[in-house]
């Protein structure tokens, strides 16, 4: 499904080359669970974003169901990008100035769902989640597994092929970790693509793959 | 359609929770907008009446009323003093007569009103189109019925110094408790007078006809040398401006006579007399005035949009985070930039809208000048919305750069 041949990423960092992705080939299909672990600053983050069509390849060539993708138009990428693609972060980064129900609506306005089926699907993923009591909510007035819990809600909101998350349990305790690795369990079982970075050498243990990043070499 | 409603809603959302930080600038801009609404209100219909007042102004004789303020013998103005004006004014005329009323008994022993009218060159010229020099020459022009009296009754080649016409009274007549005054032959009295003196009389020789049955136009020049002006009543010195001078320059041009006088005889006060003239006198500093009002309220504007836009600018440093999440979930960058453009215009467009409509409704009402009528105008509405709007408009769209050079990433990876 998404697949990375002869992929590279470097930066140039004051004149300075900085390989943060050796070359590497990379295939995740349908349905998988994939984990990407590694040391901290190893590029897991990077070869996320790259993957969820945030960052570019700085070589190489990426297909997203055998279609070679352009990565050079801002504008194509962000409407694949709402279509195809799903993101929890570890910061949650929900948009303060919204409510949870306004948050998870978002998505949908910019993939041009009617109003009235936005708002239905919304409520719904909020209680799939179960916040149906806080819909109304700011995410300064929620926990943090709360407004990640709103974030997964939102991430599920295109009904994406897959979801990226990016350590969705490092700024909660074990109690709220636990209950977002359920969460998202339960959508991989229901048949979502699921790439998730993540320290927890447990949570690697449930994902059908891990992928080891050491020194920005990607060993699966 | 739901891509324009995404764009609206979306700025919509951001202007009620950012709400407290925009009601400032809304206040503010509803202020400028009302300052600006009324003084460009103002002055455009200052402005108009004034041109169709500056028509005027060539069509009047301006007269300047000098006033005693004490006991001065001097008069409110020299001859030398006139010609002077003559001289540094050239664009001007100077039709300076003194009128004095008179009374004489007819064949019929009724009682008739004369004028002995001093009269200047340049009156002669406005009065009966004569370019010859009068004003200090030794003739008397006098009209057919009063001459017919003065013939009927001796000589008339002499005329009283000291004893203005119409002192020469006629005792044989009952003129009353108003006391107008009456003429009698000279000779009856001229022999008492040493320095009485002789001009020529011109027996209706010109064919001038703007002299009417009884009127003696004399030389100016004489009024000075042989009885001073009155004093004790309001002397009027007119004055007319060429019509090839502007209005404008035209008022100013009054406007400098009269402190002329004032500074040579400052025992008068010298005021124009026709209560249009004043207040074209008046306009010129009311315009001034509304011009200077619109300086400070566009000064005030200014500061107002650069608060705004730095408002925008910091605003938007807050809002990186939540733009950042929207790219990611496929928003454009350009309908993000549009939706924040949108987001300044809401309050700034809610702020003219009250600043307008505040001037529309509160001028007219309590702003009440002389002769003006105060009248919203559709150019004064169309300049503030303009000037309020486009700066707005221009300072918020700068966000474009800001908005593309974004990288949604580096934002998002930052924790
Ligand atoms: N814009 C950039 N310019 C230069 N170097 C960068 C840039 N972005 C990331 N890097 C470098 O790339 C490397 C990988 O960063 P990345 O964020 O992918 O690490 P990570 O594995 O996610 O670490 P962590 O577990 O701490 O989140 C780091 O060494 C970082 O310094
Ligand atoms: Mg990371």
């Amino acid at each position: 499904m998404l697949k990375i041949v002869d992929g590279s990423k470097s930066y140039n960092h004051n004149d300075k080359i900085i390989n943060v992705l050796q070359p590497f080939n990379l295939l995740i299909e349908k349905g998988e669970f994939v984990a990407i672990r590694g040391k901290s600053g190893s590029g897991k983050s990077t070869l996320l974003h790259i993957l969820g069509c945030m960052d570019q390849l700085t070589t190489g060539d990426y297909y997203f169901n055998d279609n070679k993708l352009s990565t050079n138009k801002d504008n194509t990428l962000a409407k694949f990008r709402g279509k195809h693609f799903g993101f929890v972060f570890q910061a949650y980064h929900l948009i303060k100035e919204f409510t949870a129900l306004q948050n998870v609506e978002a998505p949908m306005a910019y993939m041009h769902t009617p109003r009235k089926l936005r708002r239905e699907r919304a409520l719904a993923l909020l209680s799939q989640v179960g916040l149906e009591d806080k819909v109304n909510f700011y995410p300064k007035q929620l926990s943090g597994g709360q407004q990640q819990r709103v974030a997964i809600a939102r991430a599920l909101a295109n009904q994406p092929d897959v979801i990226f998350a990016d350590e969705p349990t490092g700024n909660l305790d074990r109690d709220n970790g636990n209950k977002i690795i359920s969460l998202l369990c339960e959508l991989h079982r229901q048949g979502t693509t699921l790439v998730m970075v993540t320290h927890d050498g447990d949570l690697g243990k449930i994902a059908d793959r891990s992928i080891h990043l050491v020194d920005g070499h990607i060993k699966s | 359609m739901i891509r324009v409603m995404n764009i609206i809603s979306l700025a919509f959302r951001m202007v009620l929770y950012y709400w407290k930080s925009y009601i400032l600038i809304t206040l503010q801009i509803a202020a400028g907008a009302f300052v600006i609404y009324s003084s460009l209100t103002i002055y455009y219909s200052i402005e108009s009446r004034y041109k169709e007042m500056q028509d005027e102004v060539h069509a009047l004789t301006w007269n300047i009323v000098a006033q005693s303020t004490d006991d001065s013998d001097s008069p409110p103005i020299t001859y030398e003093q006139l010609l002077q004006l003559k001289n540094s004014y050239t664009e001007a005329m100077f039709p300076l007569h003194f009128v004095y009323p008179v009374h004489y008994p007819n064949q019929d022993n009724e009682l008739v009103e004369a004028y002995f009218i001093y009269a200047s060159d340049d009156y002669m010229k406005l009065m009966i189109q004569s370019d010859e020099t009068f004003e200090t020459s030794q003739h008397v022009y006098m009209g057919a019925e009063i001459k017919q009296f003065m013939e009927n009754n001796g000589d008339l080649l002499k005329l009283l110094p000291d004893t203005p016409a119409y002192r020469i009274i006629d005792e044989s007549l009952d003129i009353g408790e108003e006391a107008h005054y009456s003429i009698i032959p000279i000779t009856n009295v001229s022999n008492h007078k040493s320095n009485s003196f002789e001009i020529s009389i011109h027996f209706g020789e010109t064919d001038k006809k703007a002299l009417s049955e009884n009127i003696v136009l004399l030389p100016l020049k004489a009024v000075y040398e042989h009885h001073m002006p009155n004093i004790e009543m309001a002397l009027r010195l007119p004055v007319r401006v060429d019509p090839t001078v502007p209005g404008e320059e035209a008022t100013i041009l009054i406007m400098q006579v009269v402190s002329q006088l004032f500074s040579w005889n400052s025992a008068y006060s010298y005021n124009v007399s026709t209560q249009l003239q004043q207040f074209l006198l008046k306009m010129t500093g009311v315009k001034d005035t509304a011009v200077i009002v619109s300086v400070i309220a566009i000064v005030c504007l200014i500061l107002v949009i650069l608060g705004l836009t730095g408002l925008i600018h910091l605003l938007f440093n807050r809002r990186k985070q939540g733009l950042s999440i929207l790219i990611a979930m496929g928003a454009r960058r350009q309908d993000l930039w549009v939706s924040m453009v949108l987001e300044s215009m809401y309050p700034a467009l809610l702020g003219v809208g009250i600043g307008v409509l505040g001037g529309y409704y509160y001028l007219p009402r309590y702003v009440q000048l002389e002769q003006i009528e105060i009248s919203p105008t559709a150019i004064g509405m169309f300049f503030t919305v303009a000037g309020c709007l486009l700066p707005v408009f221009l300072s918020s769209s700068t966000l474009l750069l800001r908005i593309y050079n974004m990288k949604p990433i580096k934002i998002l990876s930052r924790e």
